[in-house]
């Protein structure tokens, strides 16, 4: 820092501070991340205590034993899979055919305006989306009363699977929107053409060329939604019935109601792990820098 | 289909268009069924008979509204501010130097957004348990920057990108010591990519819920909070009219951003030609 530094021969000139400038933003992380996450590990293997029912310093598996192996979480991973995997699916049929457009048909002079179209409701606070599903699902709510006259319709969706999968769909939409735009825009379209001229029909031409052409977007879009869906607490919270109990409610659950840490962080470790597998497989089979570098 | 509509003749198969159009639809309806009750005499989410403000007036009454929502603005500012000095001193060493271990610095910079909120939410809650720091103001403050700084630091480091260093050195040549050449050159340079990094960090704490959940403890209450137990325990009808509110706001910091990065674009197109 002093003014001797700044005269030595150039390429030297930042040779600390780099170092101190990183210093603060890594002793911060480490401080309020790392460790956080480390006694996290810590407690996955301690145990309760069976007089006092306090938690106390131990090593043991049987946290991990009783997550993995108990038909009652056994079951509550499933469905979290389930779940996350079908809101996944639908997001992408509606998804892909807007990413796509966005990308690659429409004019591009109206690309910046449909972008921010999608922005809009993404920025839109996270809670209040959760929350106009209530009102929209509810019994005598919006749909109730304007369509609630064709047969089958006037129960309440409120508080059913259905409910919290069009909740995860309309909330992460456009996190999967966004990935798929960016792979059409790309897309050169000479490919497209040449595979016209060699006679092939639409159907084939996006099989053969676009589809493939596309996948890095369509990889990426499916982890980013996956991820904050599997990991989801609010949306089944607020439009899930007592039967769509997700991982992370029972998370909760463990440091709320059961009041249960050493569990609870074993099942925060299985979560983690499992988001972590997937991320290892988007930065594998994604080019993320394809993705977000242009 | 969709290949069809790449054929430079076609401009678009009206089929896709209108697929693509539905989901647009499908975005902004439950958005617009909320501003529409907000109006709502009845106070529900049907088709109004007609048209009141007394929710936004009740509003004025809602002490506990109105005190989540200064303490929502007081965390988001200092948040911002936090954040973006952080993402300046992070992106600043990373742009700056190789060095062995970048890879994992720079990783661990982007932990945070790895780990499921659920999951953030439960380490920091046994964390500030552990080392004794009582839940309230700070906590949620200390969650809202780390949960913030992972793309705080993304949009800093875009200005970075295409920074010309050489225009460091000249003034290094010319005497300037490096704690002027930073304020002098560097500061003004990075600075729109700084006010972005601020802005996101804004609105991702005003709008944060899961960790403030989980850290906020009894006392303090933010905004989203107030909101979901509002939800959860009664439905009041005056929080259609917060809600708007606050996708109003969203929504004005959304455009102001997009704004000012479409003048910046637009500057450094006369410069360049």
């Amino acid at each position: 820092m002093s003014s001797a530094s700044a005269t030595a021969p150039s390429g030297r000139r930042w040779s600390i501070t780099p170092f101190l400038t990183l210093g603060l933003p890594i002793l911060v992380l480490v401080a309020f991340v790392v460790l956080p996450l480390v006694l996290i590990g810590v407690y996955s293997v301690y145990s309760l205590s069976p007089d006092t029912g306090l938690m106390q310093a131990d090593f043991t598996w049987a946290n991990y034993e009783r997550a993995l192996t108990n038909p009652i979480y056994r079951n509550v991973f499933l469905r979290t899979l389930e779940i996350a995997g079908l809101s996944t699916i639908i997001a992408l049929l509606l998804a892909y055919p807007v990413g796509y457009y966005i990308g690659a048909v429409a004019n591009p002079k109206h690309q910046g305006i449909l972008l921010l179209m999608i922005l809009i409701p993404f920025w839109t606070s996270f809670i209040v989306r959760t929350y106009a599903w209530i009102g929209v699902l509810q019994s005598n709510g919006f749909l109730d009363s304007t369509i609630g006259w064709i047969p089958g319709l006037q129960t309440s969706l409120l508080y059913t699977r259905f409910a919290v999968i069009i909740g995860f769909v309309h909330v992460f939409l456009p996190i999967m929107i966004l990935p798929i735009y960016a792979s059409a825009r790309n897309l050169d379209k000479r490919y497209v053409e040449a595979a016209y001229d060699l006679g092939a029909t639409p159907f084939r031409a996006f099989l053969r060329v676009v589809l493939p052409l596309t996948m890095p977007g369509i990889i990426a879009g499916i982890v980013l939604f996956f991820i904050p869906t599997f990991g989801a607490f609010v949306t089944p919270q607020l439009l899930g019935g007592t039967s769509d109990v997700m991982m992370g409610n029972v998370i909760a659950d463990q440091f709320g109601q059961a009041f249960n840490w050493p569990f609870g962080a074993a099942l925060s470790i299985v979560m983690t792990v499992i988001v972590i597998v997937a991320m290892t497989f988007f930065f594998r089979y994604a080019d993320v820098e394809e993705i977000y570098g242009r | 289909m969709a290949a069809e509509a790449t054929r430079p003749s076609s401009g678009g198969s009206p089929l896709l268009r209108i697929y693509a159009g539905l989901v647009y639809v499908f975005l902004f309806a439950p958005i617009l069924v909320v501003v529409l009750t907000s109006f709502n005499p009845e106070g529900r989410a049907t088709i109004p008979n007609g048209l009141t403000t007394q929710w936004y007036a009740r509003l004025l009454d809602d002490g506990q509204i109105l005190d989540a929502l200064w303490t929502s603005l007081q965390i988001a500012i200092v948040t911002a501010l936090t954040a973006s000095t952080l993402g300046l001193l992070a992106a600043y060493g990373l742009s700056r130097y190789r060095f062995p271990g970048r890879g994992a610095v720079q990783g661990l910079f982007y932990l945070p957004m790895l780990v499921p909120g659920v999951v953030s939410g439960v380490a920091f809650i046994i964390w500030f348990n552990r080392i004794g720091l009582e839940t309230g103001f700070l906590t949620i403050l200390i969650a809202h920057v780390i949960f913030a700084l992972p793309f705080t630091l993304t949009i800093i480091l875009t200005s970075f990108a295409g920074f010309d260093t050489r225009l460091e050195e000249a003034a290094q040549d010319l005497g300037a010591t490096p704690w002027r050449t930073f304020w002098r050159i560097t500061f003004p340079i990075v600075l729109p990519g700084v006010l972005g990094g601020a802005l996101i960090a804004f609105t991702l704490s005003f709008d944060e819920f899961v960790l403030t959940f989980f850290v906020a403890g009894g006392g303090v209450q933010t905004l989203p909070i107030v909101i979901y137990n509002r939800i959860r325990y009664l439905l009041s009808p005056e929080i259609n009219a917060i809600a708007t509110i606050v996708m109003g706001f969203s929504i004005g910091l959304l455009l102001l951003g997009q704004l000012a990065s479409a003048i910046k674009g637009r500057r450094e197109k006369a410069s360049e030609s």
